[in-house]
This record gives C-alpha cells, structure tokens and sequence, in this order.
C-alpha cells in the first residue's frame, strides 16, 4: 500500500467523522431535544421560536454537507497531483481541512452564546444566589488527572531533548516545541479558568448539570492536552529521522482522536436523559 | 452556604452583599479563615457588577470581618465574628444625632448645620 493510499483512506475516516457522524449525532441530538422537549412544555428553553431553531438545524447540516464535498474535492486533487509536491503531501493539509470542519462547530457555540444571552434577558426571577465558597479545580477534575497532565508536559521536554541528542539550543526544535507545548498548555488551562470562574453561566440549568458540564469539558482538555504532548514526541521523532513522508497521515489521525476524546467524550458522558430539563419548564423556579 | 441577592429590593446590592456576608459569619455558617469566592466569580454567579462586590468586600475589609491575603484569595477575617456587631453606620447615625443636637442647643438653624456640613465634607481629606 502506498502512503498515497493510506493517506487517502485516513483523510476520507476525517472527512466522515468530522463532516457527517459527529454533526449527525449532534443534529440527532437537537431534533430528540425539540421533539422531547417542545416549546409547549419547556418554554425557557426556547428564547427563540422553534422555526428558528429549525433553520439553525438545517444551516449547520448545510455547511456540514458543502465541507463534505469539499473533501471529496480535497481527495480527488490530491490523487490528481495538484495537491502533491516533490516532496509528498503537504502535512498541514489534514489540519487546514480540519479546521475547515470545526466552522460549523464554532458556529453552533456562537449561537449557543446568543441563546443563553437572550436567556439571561428573559430570566424575569428577582433573586440571585451564588455559593459563598471558591471554586476550585481540584472540584472538577482529580488531582491526579492534573498531575499527570503536568507530568506528560516534563515527560516531553525530556524526551524532546534526548531525542535530540540532549543539545540545548534555542533555534532548535526541541525549545521550539517545548514552548509551543506549553502555550497549548497555557491556552487550555485559560480555557478551564474561564469555564469555573468567568463563563456566564445558563440562568436555568441546574447546578448538578453545570457541575457535570464543566467537568467533562475540563476532562476533555486534559485528555487533550496530553495527546498534544504526545502527538510532539511523535512529530520530532519523525521530523528528525527523516520520515516528513509519515506526517500527513499521523496528523489526520491525531486530529481524529482529538475529536474522539473531546466531542465523543462529551456526546458519551453528557446524555439527554441524565440532563434535568425541568428547568426549562414554564412554572419551575429552580436556578 | 448560599446568599442570594434582590435585585429589586430598595437596599442596594452591595449592601445586601455585605448583610448577608456578616449575618453568615454571625450565625456560624462561615468559620474565621474560610475562604471566600473571588470578586470575579461571585459577580458572574450573582450576574452583578465586579465593581460592586468589589465594593462589599471593601466595607468588609475595613470592617474586619473578612482580609484579602494577596493571590490566595478572600477569608473570613480570624476575629470576624466580633467585629460584625460593630455596624458602623449605626455608629455614625449615633455620632451625628449627638453633635447635631448639640448644635441645635447652641441655636444653629438646620440650614447652617447643612452648610457647614457640606462644606466639610467637600473639603479635601487630610486639609
């Protein structure tokens, strides 16, 4: 098997999962939560007619079957060679792909912001109550779960530098990664800070739902983050023996795992049935 | 321990913050050297202003009843649950009715306690 044919059988495992099995278990999961839970039954959770939630449904399908397409377009060049140079495939092309496929996710957190903003509008309850206690980190995810992010971290500095024949050099691949490494670290804890202490939270959810929510995402980050670190390891031992022609393939892989262990995850763990919708309805008064 | 604001009571909501801040630590719901959440997250949670819990925590400050210990974080001040039965403003109340009545005893119209007043409130601090 030639990489051209691996390479095009994992960018079309790409194509699917992020451009048609994850949107159409999401899509799934906005009709079973609309048919479940009607605009009649659960007004607040609606600050929006139901119409337009329908065409929200139907553009996110949309832009979803036009990156499809352009997949197959992306697969068809690569086989005809426009996409190929001398010296293989262009390694960032199952990144530049994939974050051509996360517009529609963005999209739909975008809208997510807009609903709950016109949530916190229509939230006609007089009292405000918060816990007079911090919050902590610690709270969401186990300690050792943080260690061991902490710890992949130093495990790739090390491994980076032996690698490398234990040369330290700023102009060498090594540092470069190791800061790039840490800037993901940085951007992903920011991330978990701003979950815990600074995201506006959905007036009506109920305190149990928020607590899970975050927890999951929290989870979905350090899992991340440590795949990161180890995708690196991988891509400097690649990139320093001289096997450039197996990147491709390996991004398009990790970028799917990524996708596994962060929208998977979170479609697995956090289901409709465990969610308390009664929230949502016209006469509950729970925050 | 949960306090809840009213955002339409007539009391503002600093003050309610610090009510409910004090009336925790009075009947032990919060122990000296708890700690407490940060000004950003109890203005998101309470969806107020940082500024006015910024506020609250202020007069609680001044008031010891809770102390800012750098990046640690906010806690209920060791001898807090003393210093919540000193309420300041009932003080102040008591301060001013004395001197005013004072005044008055030495035939100072009301309209002169005002001026006066007014005036040294205006004055800079410390001249």
């Amino acid at each position: 098997m030639t990489n051209l044919s691996i390479f095009t059988l994992v960018f079309m495992t790409q194509i699917f999962l992020l451009s048609v099995f994850y949107p159409g278990k999401l899509l799934q999961r906005m009709r079973t939560i609309q048919k479940k839970y009607p605009e009649s039954t659960h007004p607040k959770l609606y600050p929006k007619s139901t119409n337009y939630y329908q065409k929200m449904s139907s553009f996110y399908g949309i832009i979803n079957g036009l990156i499809f397409i352009l997949g197959w377009v992306i697969v068809y060049y690569v086989h005809e060679g426009s996409l190929v140079s001398e010296k293989g495939i262009n390694q960032m092309l199952p990144w530049v792909y994939f974050m051509i496929q996360m517009i529609p996710t963005w999209l739909l957190e975008i809208f997510g912001f807009r609903l709950s903003k016109l949530m916190k509008q229509e939230d006609t309850r007089k009292q405000k109550s918060a816990t007079l206690a911090p919050r902590r980190l610690t709270e969401y995810v186990s300690p050792q779960l943080l260690s061991a992010v902490i710890i992949t971290y130093f495990v790739f500095v090390v491994i980076a530098f032996y690698i490398e024949g234990c040369k330290f050099e700023l102009d060498g691949k090594a540092f470069q990664m190791s800061v790039i490494l840490l800037l993901c670290y940085a951007f992903f804890f920011g991330m978990m800070s701003w979950l815990i202490y600074g995201k506006k939270p959905d007036p009506y959810q109920s305190k149990t739902d928020r607590i899970k929510t975050i927890t999951l995402v929290i989870k979905t980050y350090c899992y991340t983050m440590m795949a990161c670190a180890f995708f690196m390891v991988f891509a400097l031992a690649v990139s320093i023996h001289g096997l450039k022609s197996m990147m491709p393939v390996a991004m398009s892989l990790f970028l799917q795992f990524i996708v596994v262990i962060s929208m998977g995850y979170m479609l697995h763990n956090n289901r409709l049935e465990d969610i308390n919708f009664d929230v949502y309805r016209a006469d509950s008064e729970t925050s | 321990m949960e306090i809840t604001v009213d955002i339409e009571s007539a009391t503002p909501m600093f003050s309610q913050l610090v009510m409910q801040i004090k009336q925790a630590v009075q009947h032990g719901k919060v122990a000296p050297g708890d700690p407490l959440p940060s000004i950003r997250q109890l203005a998101n949670d309470l969806e107020m202003n940082n500024k006015t819990v910024a506020k609250a925590y202020r007069l609680l400050e001044r008031d010891s009843v809770i102390q800012t210990k750098g990046y640690r974080g906010t806690f209920i001040h060791p001898d807090a649950m003393a210093n919540c039965t000193v309420d300041l403003n009932a003080w102040v109340t008591k301060q001013l009715r004395e001197t005013i009545a004072t005044f008055r005893k030495a035939g100072v119209t009301d309209s002169e306690i005002r001026i006066a007043f007014a005036d040294v409130l205006n004055q800079p601090q410390g001249g």
